[in-house]
């Protein structure tokens, strides 16, 4: 997503980090086989996770004054192709949830799209 | 031969005198306008002495103002409106943490594969721009 909103909005210039729990130091060389985000590793000292309120997997988007805008949980709305989520909030699929003349949100365009707003207000 | 009494004679003498002081004055009337009008004629060529002057002057003053004072100045105050609007924005531009900042830190990049490993890393390093904070448990 970072890749794609650097092509699409060059000039947003929106930077994606990454925070590691405590304790999980030694999966970091695991993970830079799959990405290339920044990561910092949180310790005793910072405890960053409990000062933000971060949970496993939370995207906390920050505006130009480092003030929490948003947050997207990725485990409750998996970034994967199909999923997202229903304006009724009980439709699960798409198509039941349009079949009701709801809006259906894609999880993924959904994330990137608070993104892109919160960069262009 | 006519023989003229002194008493004619002095009457003639008496007023040819008088001819000559006011009837001779009344001659000269056009003398002395001649010599005024001439003297205008001369006043005159002291207004067109003058003109010239004044057209110089006027020329000059003009021309040397014109070309100096405007652009000077208006270089001036341009350049210093342009000096003056850059401060603003820039105050306007480094905005400050808000009262609901997340907690700063200053940690390094541990990520092999980032492009920043071993750079400091600080949340303050975005302020001015929207920024994405990702909690992973690298496992």
């Amino acid at each position: 997503m970072h890749a794609e909103m650097q092509t699409e909005y060059p000039t947003l210039n929106i930077p994606i980090l990454a925070i590691n729990m405590i304790g999980t130091e030694p999966g970091i060389a695991d993970v830079a086989l799959i990405s290339t985000l920044p990561i910092v590793q949180d310790d005793a000292t910072l405890t960053i996770w409990d000062n933000w309120g971060g949970i496993w997997r939370d995207v906390k988007i920050l505006n130009a004054q480092n003030e929490v805008i948003h947050t997207f949980n990725l485990t409750q709305h998996n970034l994967a192709p199909g999923n997202g989520f229903c304006t009724d909030s009980v439709s699960m699929t798409q198509s039941s949830c349009e079949g009701l003349g709801e809006t259906w949100f894609g999880n993924y365009e959904y994330l990137k799209q608070l993104f892109v707003d919160a960069a262009t207000q | 031969m006519i023989r003229l009494s002194p008493s004619i004679l002095f009457s003639t003498v008496l007023s040819i005198s008088a001819l000559s002081i006011f009837g001779c004055g009344e001659e000269e009337k056009p003398t002395d306008s001649g010599s005024v009008d001439t003297a205008i004629t001369e006043d005159t060529s002291d207004t067109t002495d003058t003109s010239p002057v004044d057209t110089a002057d006027t020329t000059d003053t003009d021309t040397a103002d014109t070309s100096i004072v405007d652009t000077a100045d208006t270089d001036t105050v341009d350049t210093a409106d342009t000096i003056d609007t850059d401060p603003v924005d820039t105050d306007t531009d480094p905005i400050g943490p808000g009262p609901n900042a997340v907690v700063d830190f200053s940690l390094p990049d541990t990520n092999p594969s980032s492009p920043t490993i071993g750079q400091t890393i600080s949340p303050r390093d975005y302020l001015q721009q929207v920024s994405g904070w990702y909690f992973i448990k690298a496992t």
